[in-house]
């Protein structure tokens, strides 16, 4: 009995040092095997036994637990320009280079079928015709950006494209269009005009020339997609960068959370590279903000995030909005949203939705807000004001 | 007979036997605490600039020295500048300058892109690859926030 305490405490003390490996339960069976045998047989012989099994016993540990180690250490990273944006995605672990060039198929499938630009895709097909054969995935994709627009109030919209091309956004000819050809143009929008046939999977414009874009949730879909086949071949760690939209898949390797930082806009009044860090795991982190893509026209800034109601570029007061959720298709939506309907609206649509997601948002004033499902995995060195049930502003 | 070569073999069994298990402990002991130092022993790494283009790796410049050099093509030019523990696209002929509006950037996993012409400077750890956990990888005294980050939502 001496001798087990013994082995027990040599076993625990060869794995401890490295507080990564731990003890594999093969040892302890290991161990009360000998120990039943130990009881029922004569004692020197298998003294003798027990002491020349013990070194393999000990190597079998650590053998065990260092290789279940060095197959989670396994890594894979691809780099990939795609959908008017640079990817990074990132698998670790058994699979993670079938993984990683599952995602970059995934991702080139998706480029194809949304491209506004490229003449033989889905949408493009879609906005000169005005009627198409869809696919399953495009109709998923703009019924579910209907219950977006209709949980933010038509502020997410896939119908302002034509706007867009109006201020020059994706052509990058801009211009500052006057207001009788905004007001013009308003007129091709509308979520309700994009008929669904769920059952012939088909589309169909109701206003002539209308036009739409799937920009808006294109790359929170496309991570979703990512880590629902990744979750299928049993991928538990991973990280996916979409030109900044980021997904995160289980833990690190070692077991803690994942942290994502969140740029802070230029043309903030804070000090830092980024606003604070956020720690998650299975969840996506997504950011919207208008200080990449905008033009200078006569010393004002004109970014590309279009309020469908006035059909202008959005004026919130929001630098930056990001939204933490399980969902990215969600998350990407309402990103875009909450910049153009401001901290108020925001709030409210939070607070009735606080299971679905939270948010840290950045104003022009510097002040940055914080819902409080997150305050605590939220690490900042600004003051940050977190946002509860009750708090309206 | 065979009772007297049991008691001999026992006994030599105990004492070499034991003699192998602290051998095989020490070995055991060293292999943990050498894992554990090679694992976290990322502390001292610099920073590197990495360049990109077109998906292929075009070089590698240590943070910490200023240089000014141009890639170019017949389609395309852009400038880039190290100088001051920061790095930043000076010009570019691309159509949008997006590359050169992103400004300066000195952290880890921060990243210039330049989508037209395929050009992506990013900051990452010397530690022989491009890991994307930089979690011991800060410089002494740097923003602390630095040292953790996975990713840059933006």
């Amino acid at each position: 009995m001496v001798i087990m305490e013994d082995m027990k405490n040599m076993v625990n003390m060869v794995t401890t040092v490295n507080n990564r490996l731990k003890v594999h339960p093969v040892v302890w069976d290991g161990l009360y095997f000998l120990f039943k045998k130990f009881r029922f047989n004569r004692a020197k012989m298998l003294l003798g036994n027990f002491v020349r099994i013990l070194p393999v016993l000990l190597i079998l540990g650590i053998v065990l637990t260092g290789c279940g180690d060095s197959f989670e250490s396994a890594e894979s990273t691809e780099k990939i320009f795609a959908m008017d944006t640079y990817m990074t995605v990132t698998a670790y672990g058994e699979g993670a280079l079938e993984a990683v060039s599952e995602a970059k198929n995934i991702i080139t499938q998706y480029d194809n079928m949304l491209s506004v630009t490229d003449k033989n895709s889905l949408i493009y097909t879609l906005n000169t015709k005005g009627v198409g054969d869809v696919s399953k995935e495009l109709i998923y994709m703009i019924d579910y950006s209907k219950k977006i627009h209709s949980m933010t109030d038509g502020a997410f919209d896939i119908t302002t494209y034509p706007l867009k091309q109006l201020w020059g956004f994706g052509s990058d000819e801009y211009n500052v269009p006057d207001d009788e050809a905004i007001s013009k143009c308003k007129n091709f929008l509308g979520m309700d005009s994009i008929l669904v046939d769920h059952e012939k999977s088909k589309i169909s414009y109701e206003i002539d020339g209308m036009k739409i874009d799937m920009g808006g949730i294109a790359k929170g879909y496309v991570s979703d997609e990512i880590i629902n086949h990744w979750r299928k071949s049993e991928i538990k760690s991973g990280i996916i960068n979409l030109g900044g939209n980021v997904f995160c898949l289980g833990h690190k390797t070692d077991g803690s959370l994942w942290n994502v930082a969140i740029e802070n806009p230029d043309n903030s009044t804070i000090d830092g590279a980024y606003l604070g860090t956020v720690s998650v795991s299975d969840k996506a982190v997504i950011t919207s903000g208008a200080y990449e893509r905008y033009f200078k026209k006569n010393g004002k800034i004109y970014h590309h995030i279009i309020d469908p109601t006035t059909g202008r570029p959005s004026d919130s007061g929001l630098l930056s909005v990001s939204v933490i959720s399980e969902n990215a298709t969600l998350a990407d939506g309402l990103s875009t949203a909450f910049y153009i309907l401001g901290i108020d609206k925001t709030i409210n649509i939070w607070q009735s939705n606080r299971a679905l997601f939270d948010f840290v948002i950045c104003d022009d004033a510097g002040d940055v807000y914080v819902s409080n499902g997150i305050a605590d995995n939220f690490k900042s060195e600004q003051k940050v004001i977190i946002v509860d049930e009750e708090r309206t502003k | 007979m065979k009772k007297e070569q049991n008691e001999i073999y026992a006994n030599n069994v105990k004492k070499y036997d034991v003699l192998l298990v602290i051998i095989i402990f020490v070995i055991a002991m060293l292999t943990a605490v050498a894992i554990h130092f090679i694992k976290d022993n990322h502390g001292d790494s610099q920073k590197l600039v990495v360049v990109t283009l077109n998906n292929k790796e075009y070089g590698k410049y240590p943070l910490s020295e200023d240089r000014v050099f141009d890639i170019f093509d017949d389609n395309y030019c852009n400038t880039i500048v190290i100088a001051d523990n920061q790095v930043f696209m000076k010009e570019a002929d691309c159509p949008d300058k997006y590359c050169v509006k992103t400004g300066a950037i000195k952290n880890i996993n921060e990243s210039i892109i330049c989508l037209p012409n395929r050009i992506v400077v990013e900051i990452c750890t010397d530690t022989g690859e491009d890991e994307l956990e930089g979690t011991e990888a800060a410089d002494a005294g740097e923003d602390e926030l630095d040292a953790n980050v996975d990713a840059i939502s933006r």
